[in-house]
């Protein structure tokens, strides 16, 4: 079974005072076994929301309302909530942005380790020892016996995203969503990371989802990229053709705000307006109101999601 | 986790070490089995509104404790309400002149712990607290000079002065005797842990603020004692008590509020019984000084400003006798004619108000203990109110007791304020020994020669007849002066377990052996 | 351990100081031999009571006697029950100590599921339920509660006993009585504390984990709310053994509380000065278990 992962036209609502907000309208993906998938935006375009809605661990005032989402073959809309849980964790798990509040204070990296693996893989408390050993040996931290005792306020945070790794693979998921891993960390500890993620890819063959608004780090381990904006896709490619020949113009502007080192500019290049509050989204084009190519058209109509080649896709009416 | 299951061990230890480690009987309700031959293994239970104080009878002055007390030991003569002064453990005396007094003690009487009673236990008694000042009840024994043993089984009692009341005096608080030798080889400390004395029940146990428990003594000298054993309860919440009382939990309770008769009543279960008790309420007045009582017509207008009756029937549910003397019917000295009468004339007290000069009305200053005494607080607010009627404009202040009592001590208090005297001596000399010119200097400052010369020959005057009159008289001129007004004589009211019969006593003691099985 | 010592030492001017302030303060609000002695003593009686109890003394002598005699652990003799103050007072203490455990652990029980309850039915309208009640149960006087709790289980229902103390159904209701309170904060701070944890990042990691929800809130988000929860109530046991004087008289139960408010009304001295100072010890030695408790439960603190 080649594919992985198939989000089809995937609608996520929250509820406010003030009635339903939408924050993802219509989101469709795929993803094929062993595959490293970036989704790009800025805060507040939905892609969190994405990942959390995919492993049904939404804030309580948080629902789906509309598309499916299915793993390999498995349509995840129908199964119960028991058996969600049990894929968790074990089909696919996830890493957070913030590796300092990630895990729980209280208790040893061991017992955090090893809670997975007991639960999801029936190891007896000796096995999961071991095995989380081996995990954390895996994720490059020394001295993983000592660790396994230790509480997570003793480690740094570049240790404890590793942790969150361990953590994630300890039961060997298909699935890896790691929503911003890196963005709380230094530059070095990001690129250490990155280089991890790539290694487990290779080793263990697990298709990664990774949300970013770094284009950097879409640019060093991604395959393809989905570009989001406003609760939806605007532009789909491999990752050398979105780098190459972005067609979207918010990909474009996006491109365009990275200062590249032999610049000398008085200004940073950044994109005109704000990103659209979602309980009063524009109409047609929900980038319109900051696109330099925008005309009635794109004011009155909502353009689709269309297909210029087998790997690249672009929204907009424009180009 | 482990952590838990340590704190979850250590809870459950120490549920089991409470509930283990105080297996207080508590049989509640008696456990009867033949009742026929006087109740001989039955469980009586008292709920008293305290604990008694300590076992040593000569440093208290607690009614309550001593009614306790009166189980454990004997007195050398009772002083019964109908008969007056019968033997107790005295057989037989004589008033040998004015200061010696002759006992013989009865024979073959044991304490608890199986000495013999001989005249060395009176006298190693009565000369402790007659010579000891530390101890509260000197005062009242102070006027014994020697007790002279003359052998095993009889003595004489030397007091100081001519004591007309000196049987009064060893028939009340203070007055148990004591056991010698156990005293002298264990020690007072040992003695008011295991306390020894020659009455109908003994000490069996003592849990502080909880129950005293006490168990027949068999050898008894008196009559068999009825009961197996007594249980007396501190219950000090009202309501607490009367509920004990309706369960079956006590079988007699103490001090129940008026309020709380009609439960009791209304219970299948349960009685009310009650009598006059030795309590009087009563204003104090200043009758000198720069204060408007100073004049007899304020103090008569006062005086007749209150209806005690209608006090009486709405504050105690009729559960009191207006009195116009402190000497009340059961004391020495006892004036008929003053007692269970009011002056209520409001008519008169205006007039006599407008005499003094106050027409527009007069300002006073009243000072009253709060939560002391049953009801105080709302019977002084009524009368605050009826003196008002008159034009009395009565300015009150209630303390509670520690508050009361340093400016009470002190004689600092105005024109008026209200408090209430008991009288363990059962003798008219304590009512009015405070209206004697030197112990009322600072306080009311009465001043009557003639009712001080009447005072103080009674007092060391041998011939009854002549004595009870001198004490009447002194008594009619006191209700004409009126440094004190008597207000009313309140009862002690009790709830009673229909199981069984209960008289109160005037002096609020608690003779075990007078209740019966029905 | 060299923390633990040095916490200790830190209380003893703490004690001083009470023991000073106690002093004073019995000696200067009233006489005591005007509330021992009958109403009908004369002057000299007084004078000679006085005399013999030691109270003509300078204020400063009796205070260096005084601290002198507490060192040795002799606070003197009780006014009215002529044995030792301290004695008197340590008698009294276990039945303080056990109504306070059993007051604490019955809150306990109520309040830990009815807090979690309603903080993960966070605004439904079993929350809004739990909330009202514990604004009632925390309003409610105890005296009344007591005496109300007496009419309907004792003597309508006849199902326990009234007062006193001596077996496990004696405890019950003055437990409740006084726990009622209690538990009310209880379950109000734990809902509070569990909301704010629940709230936190690594509750979504364990979710992720595909750990049963039950054991999300029970072990994750529970193990950290318990912290300032515990903490709080390790200080609440303390002030209880000396705040149990109401339901003590309710419910007759012969405890420190009861002991303290007579000596009080009497100034029987000694007793007060003694109880006082056993009731400071107790919560200076809460104070250390709260410290300690919060210590073990959070390792962030241990290695500090």
């Amino acid at each position: 079974m080649e594919k992985l992962l198939q989000v089809e036209n995937l609608k996520v609502r929250f509820k406010t005072n003030e009635g339903y907000v939408s924050t993802v309208n219509g989101v469709s993906l795929e993803m094929k076994k062993g595959e490293i998938l970036a989704i790009v935006g800025e805060s507040g375009s939905g892609k969190s929301v994405t990942s959390l809605s995919i492993l049904d661990i939404l804030p309580p005032n948080g629902e789906v309302y509309d598309g499916e989402v299915y793993l390999e073959d498995k349509n995840l809309n129908k199964i119960s909530k028991n058996e969600y849980r049990k894929l968790r964790g074990k089909e696919m798990s996830m890493i957070f942005q913030e590796p300092m509040t990630a895990l729980n204070p209280v208790f040893t990296i061991g017992f955090q380790l090893r809670e997975s693996l007991q639960l999801n893989l029936k190891m007896k408390k000796s096995e999961a020892t071991k095995k989380g050993i081996e995990m954390l040996e895996l994720v490059g931290i020394p001295d993983a016996e000592k660790v396994m005792t230790r509480f997570p306020h003793q480690l740094s945070g570049g240790m404890r995203q590793r942790v969150m790794i361990a953590i994630a693979l300890s039961c060997d998921p298909k699935l890896l969503i790691a929503d911003e891993p890196t963005t709380a960390l230094d530059v070095t500890i990001q690129k250490q990371i990155l280089k991890l993620m790539k290694n487990i890819r290779e080793k263990l063959n697990t298709g990664i989802l990774i949300i970013t608004h770094d284009l950097g780090v879409v640019a060093e381990i991604a395959d393809r990229v989905a570009v989001m904006y406003a609760g939806e896709i605007v532009e789909e490619a491999s990752v050398f053709e979105l780098f190459k020949n972005p067609k979207h113009p918010y990909t474009r502007g996006l491109m365009a705000s990275i200062p590249k080192i032999h610049d000398v500019v008085d200004k940073l290049h950044s994109i005109e307006g704000m990103v659209p509050n979602p309980a009063e989204m524009p109409s047609g084009c929900k980038f319109h109101p900051r696109c330099p190519l925008a005309d009635n058209e794109c004011v009155s109509n909502h353009p689709k999601l269309e297909k210029i080649s087998d790997t690249h896709a672009k929204r907009c009416f424009k180009v | 986790m482990k952590f838990f299951r340590y704190i979850l061990l250590l809870i459950v230890l120490l549920l089991a070490a409470c509930s283990g480690g105080n297996d207080e009987e508590g049989a509640e309700e008696g456990t009867s089995n033949d009742s026929s031959d006087g109740a001989s293994d039955e469980v009586l239970t008292i709920g008293n509104s305290n604990d008694i104080v300590s076992f040593d009878i000569h440093d208290h002055n607690n009614t309550s404790t001593e009614a306790v007390h009166v189980n454990m030991f004997n007195y050398l003569v009772k002083n019964d309400p109908d008969e007056g002064f019968i033997p107790d453990l005295a057989e037989s005396w004589e008033n040998v002149d004015e200061t010696k007094w002759e006992f013989k003690l009865k024979e073959g009487v044991k304490f608890h712990n199986g000495d013999e009673l001989t005249a060395e236990d009176v006298k190693f008694t009565l000369e402790r607290v007659a010579n000891d000042s530390a101890l509260l009840e000197y005062g009242a024994y102070r006027q014994i000079e020697e007790v002279e043993v003359v052998s095993d089984y009889e003595f004489v009692i030397h007091t100081y002065e001519p004591e007309p009341a000196l049987l009064n005096r060893v028939s009340r608080i203070g007055s148990g005797i004591l056991p010698k030798n156990y005293i002298e080889t264990e020690g007072w400390d040992v003695f008011l842990e295991n306390p020894v004395g020659t009455g109908p029940y003994q000490f069996e146990e003592w849990q502080k603020d909880s129950q005293l428990t006490l168990t027949r003594f068999d050898d008894y000298f008196g009559d068999e004692p009825k009961w197996s054993q007594v249980e007396f309860r501190a219950i000090p919440e009202n309501s607490t008590r009367v509920s004990e009382l309706l369960t079956g939990g006590i079988d007699l309770a103490v001090n129940i509020p008026p309020d709380d008769i009609e439960r009791i009543e209304s219970s299948e279960d349960t009685t009310v019984m009650s009598a006059p008790s030795q309590r009087v309420m009563l204003f104090v007045l200043r009758t000198q000084g720069d204060y408007p009582t100073a004049d007899p017509k304020v103090r008569e207008a006062i005086e007749l400003a209150i209806d005690k009756e209608a006090i009486i029937e709405s504050v105690l549910e009729g559960h009191a006798v207006p009195t116009r003397t402190r000497v009340t019917p059961g004391n020495f000295g006892a004036n008929e004619e003053l007692y269970d009468t009011q002056l209520y004339d409001p008519e008169r007290a205006r007039e006599l108000l407008e005499e003094a000069g106050y027409a527009d009305g007069v300002n006073i200053k009243l000072s009253s203990p709060s939560g002391r005494y049953l009801k105080d607080r709302e019977s002084v607010e009524l009368m605050v109110a009826m003196l008002q009627e008159v034009g009395i404009n009565a300015d009150v202040e209630f303390l509670e007791w520690s508050a009361f009592s340093t400016p009470y001590s002190n004689k600092e208090f105005e024109d008026v304020f209200f408090i209430a005297y008991g009288n363990s001596m059962f003798d008219g000399s304590q009512a009015l020994q405070r209206l004697e010119l030197e112990m009322a200097a600072g306080e009311t400052d009465y001043d009557n020669p003639e009712v001080e010369e009447l005072l103080s020959e009674a007092m060391n005057n041998m011939d009854e007849d002549s004595r009870l009159e001198q004490y009447q008289k002194a008594q009619e001129i006191i209700s004409e002066d009126r440094p004190i007004i008597p207000l009313f004589q309140v009862e002690s009211i009790y709830g009673v377990n229909d199981r069984i019969n209960f008289e109160p006593e005037l002096s609020e003691m608690l003779y075990v052996d007078d209740i019966t099985i029905k | 351990m060299k923390y633990f010592f040095l916490n200790v030492i830190k209380t003893v001017p703490v004690l001083i100081l009470i023991t000073l302030i106690v002093f004073i303060l019995v000696r200067v609000t009233g006489d005591p031999v005007a509330l021992m002695i009958s109403e009908n003593a004369t002057e000299q009686e007084k004078a000679e009571l006085r005399e013999a109890l030691g109270l003509n003394d300078n204020l400063i002598v009796q205070y260096i006697n005084y601290m002198g005699s507490i060192i040795q652990g002799d606070f003197g003799e009780s006014f009215r029950y002529n044995t030792d103050a301290l004695t008197l007072v340590l008698d009294r203490l276990p039945a303080s100590i056990e109504l306070a455990i059993v007051s604490m652990i019955l809150a306990t029980i109520v309040s830990v599921p009815l807090g979690i309850l309603s903080a993960i039915k966070r605004n439904s309208l079993l929350d809004l339920f739990i909330t009202g009640i514990s604004v009632v149960g925390k309003a409610m006087p105890n005296f009344w509660l007591g005496i109300m709790l007496i009419l309907v289980f004792s003597v309508m229902l006849s199902l326990l006993p009234v007062s006193g103390s001596g077996t496990l159904a004696h405890t019950i209701l003055p437990a409740v009585a006084l726990g009622t309170g209690i538990a009310a904060e209880m379950t109000r701070l734990i809902r509070s504390s569990m909301l704010e944890i629940l709230g936190q990042d690594f509750i979504r990691t364990a979710r992720s984990k595909g750990l049963f929800e039950a054991v999300v809130v029970n072990v994750h988000a529970f193990r950290n709310a318990l912290i300032p929860v515990v903490t709080i109530m390790a200080l609440q046991t303390s002030t209880l053994i000396g705040g149990t004087l109401i339901t003590e008289t309710v419910f007759a139960w012969p405890g420190v509380g009861q002991l303290l408010i007579q000596a009080v009304n009497l100034r029987d001295m000694a007793v007060v000065q003694a109880a006082v100072f056993i009731i400071a010890i107790a919560v200076i030695v809460s104070n250390l278990l709260a410290d300690l408790i919060y210590r073990l439960l959070d390792p962030r603190i241990k290695y500090d």
